[in-house]
């Protein structure tokens, strides 16, 4: 009964997680800067990471990233995606963890680590497009670490909410 | 927000805005002094005058058969800013900065171009 509770659970929130990625491509919200996006789908991941814990965090948010990556987008964008992901949880385990911070600064070491690991990836393809190291540096990373924070903190603000007001794990693990 | 949240992100924030302000200081500096680029003049043709932009200077170009035009190099600009043309096209064309941009005027068969650098755009359309 107890298994049969945490894959409806799972799925739920996999399916919620989904869809608030593809909710936030219908809101037109034309942020300029490219490679600059809101991130809602955080708040999902945020939600399942204070309320279950790393492992299913991890599950929802790569199972998220692939379904996400071969419906709406090309899986050739699935490198960038996944490996965003990836750093991005992980480095808010750890923030989160150390036991200093509250949902903000997770969230928003998230946003910063998502798009900086996106940056290092992009970094390769951009440095052979002959843009210099010293323009990414000084140019696209401090605009990408400071969108990071915004966006970050924005899914915190959601989140936190979620996380106050839905408690599911006592009955759950 | 805890405090220790807003030390953190408070702090990251800024390095990247010292970040970014240097970037777009490196980026300014360049572009700034004007140096590698020229003025070219051009009549009929054929190229007769060619001057730095990063040097204030005012010519006075052509004769009384051939039209008279006086260019103004100032501040890493050029204008026209008189002509015995009818139509004052070259003067309304405004000032020209950038490596690849043209005054021209039709009726004296005058071509100002400023020439080196990096052509910034493939057109201006004014």
């Amino acid at each position: 009964m107890k298994k049969n509770r945490y894959v409806a659970y799972m799925g739920l929130l996999l399916a919620a997680a989904v869809l608030l990625g593809y909710v936030e491509a219908l809101i037109p919200i034309d942020l300029m800067i490219p490679g600059v996006k809101l991130g809602l789908a955080n708040c999902a991941i945020l939600f399942v990471l204070y309320s279950f814990g790393l492992k299913e965090a991890l599950i929802i948010s790569l199972l998220r990233t692939l379904i996400i990556g071969f419906i709406f987008t090309s899986p050739a964008m699935l490198i960038y995606s996944i490996s965003g992901t990836a750093v991005s949880l992980l480095i808010m385990a750890i923030i989160k963890k150390s036991g200093h911070f509250s949902v903000f600064a997770v969230s928003a070491c998230g946003g910063i680590s998502h798009n900086i690991t996106q940056l290092i990836i992009a970094g390769f393809v951009m440095l052979n497009a002959g843009a210099g190291l010293l323009r990414i540096l000084t140019f696209y990373l401090p605009v990408l670490v400071m969108a990071g924070i915004i966006t970050g903190l924005l899914n915190a603000f959601f989140a936190n909410i979620l996380i106050k007001r839905i408690s599911v794990h006592s009955d759950m693990l | 927000m805890k405090k220790k949240d807003i030390i953190l992100l408070g702090t990251v924030f800024l390095i990247a805005l010292i970040l970014l302000g240097i970037g777009l200081m490196i980026k300014k500096a360049p572009a700034g002094d004007g140096s590698g680029l020229y003025v070219c003049i051009y009549r009929d043709g054929k190229q007769f005058g060619i001057y730095p932009l990063n040097e204030d200077n005012t010519l006075q170009l052509g004769s009384e058969t051939e039209g008279r035009n006086s260019l103004v190099i100032k501040n890493r600009s050029a204008y026209v800013s008189e002509a015995d043309c009818p139509g004052q096209d070259c003067i309304h064309m405004g000032r020209i900065d950038e490596s690849g941009e043209e005054i021209i005027c039709l009726p004296h068969k005058l071509v100002i171009r400023i020439e080196g650098g990096e052509p910034s755009m493939d057109v201006t359309v004014r």
